[in-house]
């Protein structure tokens, strides 16, 4: 669904919104939709509702960074983030956000869900550069991301994860996690990731062909005609903390990277020099490095 | 309870998942070959474990679930594009998407010979998991047996590639399969009633593998 859809939709969301649940959960839904003006990336529509918050910081480059922000502070089971945002052709935007994502056990057996929807049009640069998702131990979390490319957009999706926060001593035994992403270029599928894990985490993840002794790791897709050439430099970059590969799907070329540390501290490490390499003139935004 | 197939259906199965049939499985490892060389896997125990993984929540789990979703819409006379699309989509490397769209692509070539109509739909290029799905239903193969077929030449294809890399022997690898049997009886049944929901693996060091095979410096398989 594109923005334009969704903003259409959003009435029946009002309306919808009436009938208070009985237990109160955390709801928030989050849009912004830029375009090109004065050879800048500006804001054309933003909409923020419940827990969802976008703060624009000052541009110092010609594109747009903004940090998107769960008020509520982090998610549990029964809550719901959506986030739809919208780079016009010849935009570029990039997408953070403001601190890690929290999610905590679940009261019951109802998941958080985290509903993400990106679309970029002809020559557009898109980035998805959230900070890590951290998982305490019975949380429930699924995740959704729909990516809408032209033909010729450039994409970045970045999605860390850590289970657990290894120097506080967390141990995750068990939870639900699931993390689906689905990237369309001009309407075809390109590129599925389907990872799922749970209701057995500790164990799930100790297993040699999951995670062995690691308890965090980011998914790297690069989507765009340099995708190919980013291959070499990128597997010195990761040398031996995962692996990476590129190849053409359709007509469309795409670089796909797998990245596994100990903890948090140890990812950020392959992570940092990673998304330089792959968002050259940009890089990290600045909020990660605070 | 017990899975009955008539003895038509079987034969049909065991030429079409049979290691003499041209799709060329011999040449691909998975991604087996690096794992051995990480020493991820080093004896029958750590092979039938990274076994087990690959089928209950890895990249053999998920094409079962494509395998009968393709099997269904074949069946109905859905749209089979996008399950095709979805499959392609979800090969997690480069090595990986050659391995099953070369495998798909000749298993619908040689499938032919059982009539031009058996893969319509399709185009001559598919992901194997689709291919195999698609021209089962259409020879009105039932689905649970297709999917112990589909299951078992996976991975005693990923035993015979085992042989060639490490000392385990024909008797370490008939006794890895041995085993795996009831495995492959309970995965069939379950993915007989998945639907594309139950897409989904965690499986990170074995897609891993499968990406740094690309760079090991002397090989003998494709991936």
């Amino acid at each position: 669904m594109n923005l334009r859809a969704i903003i259409a939709a959003s009435d029946e969301v009002e309306a919808s919104r009436l009938e208070v649940p009985p237990m109160q959960r955390a709801r928030g839904e989050g849009r912004i939709l830029v375009k090109r003006a004065g050879g800048r990336t500006r804001i054309d529509r933003l909409f923020q509702d419940g827990a969802a918050k976008i703060r624009v910081p000052r541009p110092v480059t010609p594109g747009l960074e903004a940090v998107l922000i769960n008020t509520a502070g982090g998610l549990t089971g029964g809550d719901r983030m959506t986030w739809a945002c919208e780079a016009a052709p010849g935009t570029q935007l990039t997408l953070t956000t403001q601190a890690c994502e929290k999610t905590y056990k679940a009261a019951d057996a109802t998941c958080a869900e985290v509903g993400v929807s990106l679309t970029a049009g002809a020559g557009a640069s898109l980035c998805w550069l959230p900070q890590e998702t951290i998982l305490f131990d019975q949380a429930r979390l699924v995740r959704e991301l729909d990516i809408e490319l032209a033909a010729d957009a450039r994409a970045l999706i970045v999605e860390p994860v850590i289970f657990g926060r290894k120097a506080m001593g967390e141990a995750v035994r068990s939870g639900v996690f699931r993390d689906r992403w689905r990237v369309r270029v001009q309407g075809r599928l390109v590129h599925a990731e389907d990872f799922s894990i749970g209701p057995g985490i500790e164990d799930g993840l100790a297993h040699a062909a999951a995670a062995g002794h690691a308890r965090a790791f980011a998914t790297l897709l690069l989507v765009g005609p340099d995708a190919e050439d980013r291959l070499a430099p990128a597997r010195r970059v990761i040398n031996d903390n995962g692996g990476v590969s590129a190849w053409t799907v359709g007509q469309t070329g795409k670089l796909l990277a797998r990245v596994v540390a100990e903890d948090g501290y140890s990812l950020r490490k392959t992570l940092t020099p990673l998304i330089g390499l792959l968002n050259p003139g940009a890089g990290l935004p600045k909020i990660w490095s605070i | 309870m017990a899975m009955t197939i008539d003895t038509a259906a079987l034969v049909r199965l065991m030429s079409w998942l049979s290691p003499a049939f041209p799709v060329g499985g011999f040449n691909y490892s998975h991604g087996l070959e690096q794992a051995v060389a990480a020493e991820l896997v080093s004896d029958r125990e750590t092979l039938k474990s990274w076994l087990d993984a690959l089928t209950t929540r890895g990249s053999a789990w998920n094409d079962l679930v494509l395998l009968a979703e393709a099997w269904r819409q074949a069946g109905e006379g859905g749209d089979l594009a996008e399950t095709a699309q979805l499959a392609e989509a979800l090969a997690g490397s480069s090595e990986r998407h050659l391995e099953t769209m070369n495998q798909g692509s000749a298993f619908l070539a040689a499938a032919s010979a059982w009539g031009q109509g058996i893969a319509a739909g399709l185009g001559p290029r598919a992901a194997l998991p689709v291919a195999v799905g698609a021209c089962a239903a259409r020879s009105g193969l039932p689905l649970e047996a297709t999917l112990a077929a589909y299951l078992q030449a996976f991975l005693s294809n990923q035993v015979q590639a085992a042989q060639r890399l490490m000392p385990i022997g024909q008797t370490g690898g008939i006794d890895v399969l041995s085993t795996l049997e009831p495995l492959i009886g309970e995965i069939a049944a379950r993915a007989s009633r998945s639907t594309l929901d139950d897409l989904g693996s965690s499986t990170l060091n074995a897609d891993i593998a499968a990406m740094r095979h690309e760079t090991m410096p002397s090989r003998i398989f494709v991936s």
